[in-house]
């Protein structure tokens, strides 16, 4: 009977634990993925920056774009990390990505200091909590130069205090603006600034084609830098080879237009259409002909 | 299947220009009984059925198109891969079919073989009809026939659509004059008849004017030997053009430089069983055993195995060589053929449309009246079905798969608009047919008699 009481706790002590520990897994189902956003800074030919957030979520054990979150994004943070100038509301896209310029009206807080932080909240939704994360950029240009040598000059500089300065150690890479991307513009993918901030390239594909001029479009960027994010600039250099368009289109062709057969198709298929008709024209004639003989034969009688 | 109706002939109006002095060999039949045999005879009962049941598929197919009409094409199976299903098909059968004018009246005729005089005109009136109706399927092809005009307001010189409307055009022209100047010599045979039939004053119209003077025999036999010289490259343009609606596109199936004589074979074959059905039909039932001999079918027999080993061999160099390189992209279309969604359809067609009627036929007495008639008709089921394999299992293999489309755009099946239309299409063809033989003589008399008279000179 002791041994049967004891054998009944034990089962109630398994089933019980068995139970408890169920529970937060249950509860772990019910819990909200969290929200992962991302932000990248982008600076074009020097002008003024803009920002690309990302949102994605862990669905079926994997990253996935989260469309129509909705995110603020603010300029520099306060001591208790809140947004300080709101530089917009921005809603993510089926990729899970949104963008927006720096308005403006927050010229004042962009000029106050040479490195900004970017922060980007997200607000508390049935499927995601809260969420908010920053960046910090320092403020920072490019330039891009060309020789007669066919070498390609950058040189990446950070703005401190009232000047620009030269940066050491930054990569670069130097490219040639294509339909599709950019293409490097010799064997090196990347080329590190060195302490006057410069990097150098030697413009190796020759015979590209350019515009009608031959101009091609050179490209010098920084890609997703921690200190720096992403910068980039372009310039127009007459390295190409001209591209004269094929005119084609107009000229007689099989693919032609309606009125630019080919002048042999055109002589081929009206020489038959015309002698095939012709024929046909003269059977009719033939018929006639037989058709005045019968009449004369019957005024004939 | 028709009432013999007794017409009394004047027999001088007649026999007056036909060559020779009239006389008869003993056994030989007399020209009022040749005449009295050939003129066309009103419907009997069974006849009536057989218009009925023809006008009810038009009724059915005119009802459908209808529907086509007030709808668009989305009434049909037809989808974004295989945008041309069994009208396309029909059209390619039709086009073949209408051949057979250019192989028996005129290739005959132009390389003297005589005895094929009673099938010229039965073979006339087959393409006459099987033209017009493929011009009519190509319409009822287009979701929007309103606009067909277009075509030739901007139609290029360069598309093998343009030339294919020229080339039928053409070809229907040629096919009716073909079978009008032979008809010339019959119309004054009709008008002749003391009886005024209902279709007197078509008669009229048509040939009255025909007095069978010699002058008027000599430029009818001008016309006529130019028509069969021009109908020749025309029939075969119009078929190797249709094939180039195919040959000049990249696709699995289609991609082959050996569709123009494919084509051409295989529409000499198809044209042929059909005259060999219309033979056996009309032999039975128009009573024409004097006319339409033992002897015709065993020598169109003789052809069709001939045109049946053509085909065969076109048939096998374009299945044969593909398969033996099988290149990846054609991979998948060759699979469906032959072991295939399509195989059951496809093999049906190669042995019962080819095989078995040749190896019938190559002996004495498949080619007789009736296993001729069943080899005729398997050979035109089959060409028909064939045209349905060389069409839509090509649009079901493109080179780039096919994704994100939704299930239905991946098979093709026809809906019942489309096959009561092509039924439709087929009862028209013959309907045409059926009336023609109505109207005019089938077995053209003239020339009967001319032969008839000429054998008993000799």
């Amino acid at each position: 009977m002791k041994r049967q009481i004891i054998n009944i706790c034990i089962g109630a002590i398994f089933i019980l634990s068995s139970g408890l520990s169920a529970v937060p897994s249950m509860a772990q189902d019910k819990e909200k993925s969290p929200l992962k956003v991302s932000i990248s800074y982008y600076t074009s030919d020097n002008k003024l920056p803009y920002l690309i957030v990302n949102a994605k979520a862990k669905k079926d054990g994997k990253f996935q774009p989260v469309a129509g979150a909705e995110i603020k994004l603010y300029l520099d943070k306060d001591s208790t990390g809140k947004g300080i100038g709101l530089i917009g509301k921005v809603v993510t896209s089926e990729k899970g990505r949104a963008g927006t310029d720096i308005p403006p009206s927050l010229e004042k807080i962009w000029k106050s200091n040479s490195s900004h932080t970017f922060v980007a909240v997200t607000d508390k939704t049935k499927d995601y909590d809260e969420t908010s994360t920053d960046i910090t950029v320092a403020k920072s240009r490019i330039i891009i130069d060309t020789a007669d040598d066919k070498n390609v000059v950058a040189t990446v500089s950070e703005f401190k205090g009232n000047d620009w300065v030269p940066v050491k150690g930054v990569e670069v890479k130097l490219g040639i603006k294509r339909l599709c991307g950019d293409l490097q513009i010799g064997e090196e993918q990347s080329y590190t600034t060195d302490s006057l901030g410069k990097v150098k390239g030697e413009f190796k594909k020759t015979g590209i084609p350019g515009n009608k001029n031959g101009d091609i479009v050179l490209v010098a960027k920084v890609e997703d830098n921690d200190t720096y994010g992403s910068i980039r600039i372009e310039k127009t250099a007459p390295w190409g080879k001209r591209f004269l368009a094929d005119n084609d289109f107009f000229t007689r062709a099989l693919w032609g237009s309606q009125f630019h057969s080919p002048f042999w198709l055109v002589f081929m298929a009206y020489s038959i259409v015309i002698g095939v008709w012709g024929t046909i024209i003269y059977l009719i004639f033939l018929i006639l002909k037989i058709k005045k003989l019968g009449k004369q034969e019957e005024m004939l009688k | 299947m028709e009432n013999s109706t007794s017409k009394v002939i004047d027999k001088n109006a007649i026999i007056a220009p036909l060559h020779g002095n009239g006389t008869k060999k003993k056994g030989a039949l007399t020209d009022e009984e040749i005449i009295s045999d050939l003129l066309p005879r009103k419907f009997g009962p069974l006849g009536m059925i057989w218009v009925g049941i023809l006008l009810c598929f038009c009724a059915v197919g005119v009802f459908a198109y209808i529907l086509q009409l007030k709808n668009g094409l989305i009434v049909t199976g037809m989808r974004d891969y295989a945008s041309w299903g069994i009208y396309i098909s029909n059209f390619v059968f039709f086009v073949a079919i209408s051949l057979v004018g250019s192989l028996i009246t005129a290739v005959l005729r132009l390389t003297g073989v005589h005895w094929a005089t009673p099938l010229t005109r039965i073979a006339e009136i087959i393409a006459v009809s099987a033209i017009t109706f493929a011009a009519i399927i190509i319409i009822v092809d287009m979701g929007r026939p309103e606009r067909f005009y277009n075509l030739f307001l901007f139609g290029r010189l360069q598309s093998p659509i343009i030339w294919d409307v020229t080339v039928i055009t053409t070809y229907f022209f040629i096919s009716l004059l073909l079978l009008y100047i032979p008809l010339l010599p019959d119309m004054k045979i009709l008008l002749a008849t003391k009886e005024k039939t209902a279709f007197f004053k078509l008669y009229k119209f048509l040939g009255s004017f025909w007095k069978g003077t010699h002058l008027q025999f000599r430029i009818s036999k001008k016309a006529i030997n130019i028509l069969c010289i021009a109908i020749v490259p025309v029939a075969f343009s119009i078929h190797t053009v249709t094939s180039w609606l195919f040959a000049t596109t990249y696709r699995p199936g289609w991609d082959s430089t050996n569709f123009g004589p494919y084509f051409i074979s295989g529409a000499f074959l198809v044209g042929s069983g059909a005259v060999t059905v219309a033979m056996y039909i009309f032999r039975k039932y128009y009573n024409l055993k004097n006319y339409i001999t033992y002897d015709h079918f065993d020598k169109m027999g003789k052809i069709v195995v001939m045109l049946g080993l053509l085909y065969l061999y076109f048939n096998v160099n374009e299945y044969l060589i593909p398969a033996f390189k099988m290149k990846k992209p054609e991979e998948g279309f060759l699979d469906s053929l032959f072991v295939g969604d399509f195989a059951p359809l496809f093999w049906s067609a190669i042995l019962g449309g080819m095989i078995i009627p040749i190896i019938v036929l190559l002996f004495k007495k498949g080619r007789h009246p009736f296993p001729m008639f069943i080899c005729g008709i398997m050979i035109v089921v089959g060409a028909w079905f064939k045209r349905y394999l060389i069409v839509t299992p090509t649009l079901l293999h493109p080179f780039l798969p096919m994704h994100n489309v939704p299930e239905s755009y991946k098979h093709y099946f026809p809906s019942w608009q489309e096959w009561a239309i092509a039924c439709g299409s087929l009862a028209g063809a013959l309907l045409i047919v059926t009336i023609f033989a109505r109207i005019f003589p089938i077995i053209p008399i003239q020339e009967t008699l001319i032969e008839q008279h000429e054998k008993a000179n000799h």
